[in-house]
């Protein structure tokens, strides 16, 4: 019983951070039609950021929000100094932002060596609660929470607020939105600051989890591929449900097959693609 | 004989006077270029042909590697059934995989291979006891092929020419075929070649197996040359590295994959001697690559030549009198 | 009595709430010459893609010489014996005029799954190409990229594509657009040429061209056949009237 409910919450926790991946790679995506495949790459810095910043004694949060300013800022830069040039040109964009993941990645394992960082989380988040006689891992809760409050922020900015009119506008039909007179190019650096800092912020957090290590890019890249599959592109409701899904069926793939947790988190794509073959790509018109 | 063919036959002589002017080190460089090339070019029959660019295209090749030392080393296999069920695994492997890509195009079928191979990886990188995880597999000892020796640096390197020479031949043949016409059709106009009476899927779908076949070929003869293999040789840089090469030289051109794998393989084999690590190279060549040369060296080049060879272009009748054999050189 | 070149009954399709064809029923008859007009955004392409298979309707039949087409896909109907040009023009810019012909020719042939033979020496193709062109009025040049040539020229290309596969009926979807006064009587007259063994259902613009060419005419609005008959009768009609003089 105490496996299958630690089980349970560590795979909804892997769902929350899984969401800070995703929700920004979906909605750059279903924006500017081309997959971010550094996303992998901007979580990864921000677990090593996150880490670096608490080593100089700055407090998890505040370091955790100075990851995601910092990876923010960094998509800008990617944004505005290369996708920019290749407008027009999505496959150009995609491969570009591959070869940035490798440098991103290679530089990492300059600057942190080949050996796992450990993030630490915060003080009071390390003692296990207490409820209804089982003992829960706090910090696993902790994360929860920062995806649910990142999730309504979201869906705040995104339902509520003209930017995330605009957003919307941008991801239907981006002719339409030109054409109302949004500054697409504007939108487009918004939506690529609000992604990357949401990744870099997941990094942080995902942290103590996961530890910041080499290779976590590229751990990290394909599950948020297989959340915007299975959710759909550019829809921020997908990126939550894919979110969960994913994080159920990879935690508890790990646990119990460990020789095929990777091959048992494509299967629910495979089967996706098969049955639907248009349906969750419909968004993204290619 | 048309000037390519001679071009054609010119290059395959200097390539077989390799071993007669270079050192060991060389004579192997080149055997490792002559596999990636042809991985390349394999590649560059659904990229750029086809119109399709695979993230993914390792897995096959990966694939074939693992496949015949499993069946070689922990089946019991003889080398040529080994090596005939290990292309066969991989090419069925394409079969499949290219079911599923296929139920999208452009950038859903680039991220679906890119997720695809990153199964193949998991499974090399986790599945230890059957692929030995990190740690890779060995392949002890090379064929020999119809009884002849290849261990030495000089015939392996003829072994793979002879292969190489083969393999770029017959999909040249596919290229210059209806087959390939057609595959050239539904890049540019899948709708209209659908309203033509072709089967747009399917002919992606056989060109995509085509594709995974020959990369399964290359795959054999990387095992062949290493005679070792790893969850490396199936990974995401695995893929990007042979897209590369393919991107670099110039895809939908036959030559230009080739350049793009000589430039590759050097610039890795030279860099790895002076830094640890190669991967923010690889990562550096290409976003300039992408940026600067998005048609890639070998149309660039030809480009520059025809405007030098050219006078204004006003009239431009000589270079295209023959219908489609520009895409041959 | 034969079978009808195209029947179509009860034929709707909507996008969400668009009702872009609505129980458009039709009868067109062997080597007959119908056009199809109507406003801008009366469902004519739309309908044309139905026909072709581009897009599913949502009910009704489709029938090609008698045969049902409606669960076929394009490629199989293409093989029934239809044919289409495009009002935008879709063509193969970076290859020769001949061979954007002997690409229309390979949709047809079973050779098109040939992976050995080179396709440039395939002279029996080409000279079957070379006619085809030769009959739109195209002999000289075929060997130019078609990056290379006029729109006329590719207007004319469009139709020798559809007539090299020697349709049994032919969807011509404005095939005079954009093309100046000169050109637009050199391709009209160049469709009088066409045998009347290949029926011919054409949307077109220009009514001066159009009548002179129809026998029998489809008025669609809002998806929807406001009035059917020759041309007299379509001319006569008021419906024809209100529509194109504006409620």
């Amino acid at each position: 019983m105490q496996f299958w409910l630690i089980q349970t919450l560590n795979s909804i926790a892997f769902g929350g951070l899984l969401f800070l991946l995703s929700s920004g790679f979906s909605l750059i995506f279903g924006l500017m039609r081309m997959p971010n495949l550094a996303h992998g790459a901007f979580f990864m810095l921000g677990a090593y950021f996150g880490a670096t910043f608490m080593n100089w004694g700055i407090n998890f949060w505040i370091a955790a929000l100075m990851a995601g300013l910092v990876v923010g800022g960094l998509g800008i830069v990617l944004e505005r100094g290369l996708l920019r040039k290749l407008a027009g040109n999505a496959q150009g964009q995609v491969l570009v932002t591959l070869g940035v993941s490798f440098i991103i990645a290679d530089v990492c394992l300059m600057v942190w060596t080949g050996d796992p960082v450990p993030v630490p989380a915060p003080q009071w988040a390390r003692a296990p609660t207490f409820f209804i006689g089982y003992a829960f891992p706090t910090y696993r809760l902790v994360v929860l929470g920062v995806a649910v409050v990142a999730a309504v922020l979201l869906y705040i900015l995104m339902e509520r607020t003209r930017l995330g009119a605009m957003i919307r506008a941008g991801v239907d039909d981006m002719e339409m939105a030109r054409g109302v007179g949004i500054r697409v190019s504007l939108l487009f650096m918004m939506v690529f600051l609000l992604g990357a800092a949401l990744a870099g912020l997941g990094g942080t957090i995902g942290g103590p989890i996961m530890q910041a290590y080499p290779g976590l890019d590229q751990d990290m890249l394909p599950l948020a591929l297989v959340v915007v599959i299975l959710g759909g592109v550019g829809s921020l409701l997908g990126a939550f449900v894919g979110s969960f899904a994913v994080g159920f069926i990879y935690n508890f793939g790990t646990a119990l097959f460990p020789d095929f947790a990777y091959v048992i988190l494509f299967l629910p794509m495979v089967a996706v693609l098969v049955l639907m073959p248009q349906g969750l790509f419909a968004g993204a018109r290619q | 004989m048309n000037r390519n063919a001679i071009l054609a036959l010119l290059g395959v002589v200097l390539l077989g006077f390799v071993p007669f002017v270079m050192d060991d080190f060389f004579i192997n460089l080149t055997s490792q270029i002559l596999c990636y090339a042809l991985f390349a070019v394999s590649l560059n029959l659904i990229v750029g042909y086809g119109g399709m660019t695979s993230l993914g295209h390792a897995a096959y090749f990966g694939i074939a590697a693992y496949g015949v030392t499993w069946l070689h080393t922990v089946a019991g296999w003889g080398q040529l059934s080994s090596a005939i069920g290990a292309v066969a695994v991989a090419t069925f492997t394409a079969a499949v995989f290219g079911v599923l890509a296929l139920r999208a195009s452009g950038l859903s079928f680039l991220m679906i291979t890119l997720a695809l191979g990153q199964i193949v990886w998991g499974v090399a990188y986790r599945w230890v006891g059957l692929t030995q995880g990190d740690n890779g597999m060995r392949f002890p000892v090379r064929p020999e092929p119809l009884g002849f020796n290849i261990n030495g640096a000089t015939s392996f390197y003829y072994f793979s020419l002879i292969v190489f020479v083969v393999s770029v031949y017959i999909i040249w043949r596919v290229v210059q075929s209806p087959f390939g016409a057609g595959l050239r059709g539904t890049k540019d106009q899948p709708r209209r070649m659908r309203m033509l009476g072709h089967n747009v899927w399917m002919i992606r779908w056989v060109a995509f197996i085509m594709s995974g076949f020959w990369a399964a070929i290359a795959g054999l003869l990387f095992v062949y040359y290493q005679k070792f293999v790893s969850p490396y040789t199936v990974s995401l840089q695995q893929s990007a590295e042979v897209l590369l090469m393919t991107i670099l030289g110039g895809a939908g051109t036959l030559t230009g994959p080739m350049v793009g794998a000589v430039i590759v393989t050097l610039v890795k084999n030279v860099a790895s001697s002076y830094v640890e690590r190669w991967n923010a190279l690889l990562g550096l060549i290409f976003v300039l690559a992408v940026v600067f040369m998005p048609t890639g060296l070998v149309p660039g080049f030809r480009k520059l030549w025809k405007r030098r060879t050219a006078p204004p272009p006003a009239s431009t009748p000589a270079l295209t009198a023959k219908p489609s054999t520009e895409h041959a050189s | 009595m034969s079978a009808a070149a195209l029947e179509i009954s009860g034929l709707s399709k909507s996008f969400g709430g668009l009702h872009v064809t609505r129980d458009v029923s039709m009868r067109v008859a062997p080597g007959e010459r119908r056009l199809i007009i109507g406003p801008n955004g009366a469902g004519k392409t739309t309908l044309f893609n139905q026909i072709t298979g581009d897009l599913k309707p949502d009910r009704g039949s489709i029938r090609l010489f008698g045969e049902e087409m409606v669960s076929l896909k394009t490629q199989n109907r293409i093989a029934k014996g239809l044919a289409r040009t495009y009002q935008i023009l879709t063509l193969f810019p970076h290859d020769t005029l001949l061979h954007n012909v002997v690409l229309s020719l390979l949709g047809l042939r079973k050779e098109r799954w040939d992976c050995w033979r080179t396709l440039a020496r395939r002279t029996d193709l080409f000279d079957l190409a070379a006619q085809a062109l030769a009959q739109v009025g195209l002999s000289e040049g075929g060997d130019r990229l078609v990056g290379e040539t006029s729109y006329g020229e590719r207007r004319r290309l469009e139709l020798a594509m559809a007539l090299a596969q020697k349709p049994k009926l032919l969807l011509l979807d404005e095939p005079l657009a954009g093309l100046s006064q000169d050109e637009r009587n050199s391709v009209s007259a160049l469709l009088t040429t066409i045998p009347r063994d290949v029926t011919i259902i054409m949307i077109e613009h220009d009514m001066d061209v159009a009548l002179a060419f129809a026998e029998q005419i489809t008025v669609l609005h809002f998806g929807e056949v406001i009035v059917e008959g020759t041309r007299a009768e379509v001319v006569a009609d008021p419906r024809t009237r209100e529509i194109y003089l504006g409620e």
